[in-house]
C-alpha cells in the first residue's frame, strides 16, 4: 500500500499541507480541479480542517527541523483497537478509514495514538484523520508540497539512501504497539 | 475432533476473542453466550441514546446476523449459570448445556450497590447496559429532577446527557462523596476546572456529600444526605462505580479475588479456561483490574491468540480514561492523580486548558489533559512503554510558549 513519506531535509514548515489538506476536505471541493481553484470555497467552510499538521520535531534536540504528521495507516493501529463505536477500521489494503457517522468524539483514539495524528475537530465533536484522499489523483498534502518534502509511494519503491533512512525511520515506527515506540530522529534514544 | 471454544460475555473483550479464534483456528467450534438481549453495541456511546442523539440500532457494531456470517454460534439472551469443571460444561440458564475445550469469561463488570437504604424503590437505576439507557430514557421524559450518585466516569456522562436532551427543563444533581468530579483521574485542579463546567452547564455539583437513604412510596422522591439535607427527585442514577461481574467463576470454583485471577497469558486457575476483560485481574500487574474498553480488547485479542496455539501475553497498560464532556477533552492515565512520592511534575497552563505531565527520571508515570489533546498519544505511548528517555527534563522544560503545551514533545515519536 502507498503511504505518504517525508524527505525531513525538504520540509521548511511552509504549511502549505495543512492548507491544501483543508481544502481537499472542504465542502465545495471539486476533486480534478487544481487545489488552489477551490480556495475560496474552502475558506467560506467553517468546517474545513486539515488531517495533517506541521510540528517542530523536538524543540530540546532539533530545533530547526519540522516534519508534517498524518495518519501512518498503522499495521496494528492502535487507534481501532481503541474505538469504542466501530467508527474505525483498517481494510484489507491497509488503509484506517474513519465513518465520521459513528464517531463520539470520546477521544479513546486521540489517547493512544502514539503519532497526535488523531484529532477531534473542535466543531464538529467527532475525529480527524488522514484518509489519503481517495477522491485526488494523490493526496493532496503531497501534491500541493511546494518543496516536494512530501513522497508518495511504496516503501520498495522509495530508491536513494536518503528515501531509505527516511522511509526505514517512519516504516519502523509503522506498527507502534506500546514498548515498540521509536524515540527521538537519528537514534538519540531507541527502544 | 474440533476444538470447541465457548465464550461467555458479548461485550467487547468476548467478540474480540471468538473473533480470534475464529480468524486462526479454521476448524474450530466456536460458541458465544450473551446474557444481553440486544445485539452487541458500543457500551460507551449509550450515553448517546440517553441524550436522545442517536437510537440503539446507531450504536450497534455488530448485528446479531454478522456472527452468523463469521461461523461463530450466538446463544443470545441466555445467561451461564454453572461452569463443570469436570465435565467441562457450561450450564445455561434456559436449562440447556454447552460443552467445552476452551472457555473465555469475558462476563464484565457490574455497577456497584452502595449501601444506601432504599436502593429498591422504583425510579432508581444502575446505569451499565443498553438496556438501562433506554429504561432511563424512558423515565427521563416524566422526570422534573434527576439525582446522580457517584461522579465518576458513568455519573458525569449521565449528568451530561441529561442536560443534553432535557436543557433546563429537568434538574441534575450529582452527589459525590470525594472532594472532585472524577477523582480516580483527575487532580485537585483539573476538578476544580471540570467542577466549573458542570455548574456552567446547569449541573449541580455536591462534593464531599453522600446519601444516606432513599425515600418514597414505592417510587423514589427524595434522597437524604449524609448532612441530614432533603434532596426531591423522581429519578435516581446510581453510579458509584463498577466491580468485575465474577460471581459465575466464584461459584464454579475458579479462583477470584476481585476479579477472576489471571496470568498474562489471560489462563485462569482451571485449566483450559481463559478470562479477559473487566471481569479479569492479572496477577502482579498494575492496576490489575482496568475496565476500559482498549484492555478489553487486547485481552480478548490475547485470550484468544492463545487459545489458537500462539503464545501471547498482554503487556500490561495504564490505568487510563478518554472522554469528553460538554465537548472539552478529559484524558487521564497513570499515577497523574495522585503523584508518587519523589516523582516529578511538569505543568502546563492555557486558558481553559490544563495539563501535567508526572515522571521520575526519564520515565513517564502518567499524565492529564484537559481541554487539551496534544501529546497525549506520545505520553500516553512513553508512558505505557515504560522506556526511560535521555533528556526527558529538558524536553519537558522546553515545551516553547507559542507553540501550545508541550507540542514540542509529539515531534519525539516518529
Amino acid at each position: 500500500m502507498k503511504r505518504v513519506y517525508v524527505d525531513l531535509a525538504r520540509c521548511l514548515g511552509c504549511k502549505t499541507c495543512e492548507i491544501a489538506c483543508a481544502v481537499a476536505h472542504s465542502r465545495g471541493r471539486r476533486p480534478g480541479q487544481p487545489l488552489m481553484l477551490d480556495l475560496y470555497a474552502a475558506i467560506a467552510d467553517p468546517a474545513a480542517r486539515p488531517r495533517v499538521r506541521v510540528v517542530p520535531v523536538s524543540q530540546a534536540y532539533y530545533p530547526q527541523i519540522t516534519l508534517p504528521i498524518q495518519c501512518r495507516h498503522c499495521e496494528k493501529p492502535q487507534c481501532v483497537a481503541a474505538c469504542v463505536t466501530g467508527a474505525l477500521t483498517r481494510d484489507a489494503e491497509g488503509r484506517v478509514n474513519l465513518a465520521p457517522e459513528r464517531c463520539i468524539g470520546c477521544r479513546m483514539c486521540v489517547m493512544l495514538c502514539p503519532y497526535g495524528a488523531i484529532r477531534v475537530d473542535p466543531v464538529m465533536g467527532v475525529a480527524l484523520k488522514c484518509d489519503l484522499c481517495p477522491e485526488e489523483p494523490e493526496p493532496a498534502c503531497v501534491s500541493s508540497c511546494p518543496t516536494k518534502a512530501l513522497i508518495y509511494a511504496e516503501e520498495e519503491e522509495l530508491v536513494g539512501a536518503k528515501h531509505r533512512r527516511v522511509a526505514g525511520t517512519l516504516a519502523e515506527a509503522i506498527p507502534p504497539a506500546p514498548g515498540t515506540v521509536i524515540v527521538g530522529l537519528g537514534g538519540s534514544a531507541q527502544a | 475432533m474440533p476444538l470447541r471454544v465457548v465464550v461467555i460475555g458479548g461485550g467487547i473483550a468476548g467478540v474480540k476473542a471468538a473473533e480470534t479464534v475464529r480468524e486462526h483456528l479454521g476448524d474450530a467450534e466456536v460458541t458465544l453466550v450473551s446474557g444481553e438481549r440486544t445485539p452487541f453495541y458500543s457500551r460507551p456511546a449509550i450515553y448517546e441514546v440517553l441524550a436522545g442523539l442517536r437510537g440503539p440500532e446507531d450504536i450497534v457494531i455488530h448485528p446479531d446476523d454478522w456472527f452468523d456470517e463469521a461461523d461463530i454460534q450466538l446463544l443470545r439472551g441466555v445467561e451461564a449459570s454453572r461452569i463443570d469443571l469436570e465435565g467441562r460444561r457450561v450450564e445455561l440458564s434456559d436449562g440447556r448445556s454447552v460443552e467445552y475445550d476452551r472457555l473465555v469469561l469475558a462476563t464484565g463488570s457490574k455497577p456497584v450497590a452502595p449501601p444506601v437504604e432504599g436502593l429498591g424503590l422504583g425510579g432508581i437505576h444502575g446505569f451499565y447496559t443498553l438496556e438501562d439507557a433506554l429504561k432511563v430514557s424512558a423515565e427521563l421524559s416524566r422526570s422534573s429532577h434527576v439525582l446522580v450518585l457517584g461522579a465518576g466516569p458513568v455519573g458525569l456522562k449521565v449528568a451530561e446527557s441529561i442536560v443534553r436532551r432535557r436543557g433546563s427543563s429537568a434538574r441534575v444533581t450529582v452527589v459525590e462523596k470525594l472532594d472532585r468530579p472524577l477523582p480516580r483521574f483527575l487532580d485537585a485542579e483539573a476538578g476544580e476546572m471540570l467542577a466549573r463546567l458542570l455548574e456552567d452547564r446547569g449541573v449541580e455539583l455536591l462534593l464531599g456529600r453522600s446519601v444516606a437513604r432513599f425515600e418514597g412510596d414505592g417510587r423514589v422522591e427524595a434522597a437524604v444526605l449524609d448532612d441530614g439535607r432533603r434532596l426531591e427527585c423522581d429519578l435516581a442514577i446510581v453510579s458509584v462505580g463498577v466491580r468485575p461481574n465474577a460471581d459465575l467463576a466464584a461459584r464454579s470454583g475458579i479462583r477470584v479475588r476481585r476479579g477472576v485471577v489471571v496470568k498474562p497469558s489471560m489462563e485462569t486457575s482451571a485449566p483450559g479456561i481463559y478470562a479477559a476483560g473487566d471481569v479479569a485481574e492479572v496477577e502482579g500487574y498494575s492496576p490489575p483490574i482496568n475496565p476500559v474498553w482498549p484492555v478489553a480488547y487486547e485481552q480478548g485479542v490475547v485470550a484468544g491468540l492463545n487459545i489458537a496455539g500462539f503464545k501471547t501475553i498482554y503487556k500490561g497498560l495504564p490505568l487510563m480514561n478518554a472522554s469528553q464532556i460538554f465537548g472539552k477533552t478529559i484524558i487521564s492515565f497513570g499515577e497523574a492523580a495522585e503523584p508518587p512520592p519523589g516523582s516529578t511534575i511538569h505543568v502546563y497552563r492555557r486558558r481553559g486548558s490544563y495539563v501535567k505531565v508526572v515522571r521520575v527520571g526519564g520515565r513517564i508515570l502518567g499524565a492529564l489533559f484537559f481541554g487539551e489533546e496534544d501529546g497525549a498519544g506520545a505520553m500516553f505511548n512513553l508512558a505505557a512503554s515504560g522506556l526511560d528517555i535521555p533528556g526527558l527534563e529538558a524536553l519537558l522544560e522546553a515545551a516553547a510558549p507559542g507553540y501550545g503545551p508541550i507540542l514540542g514533545l509529539r515531534g519525539l515519536v516518529v
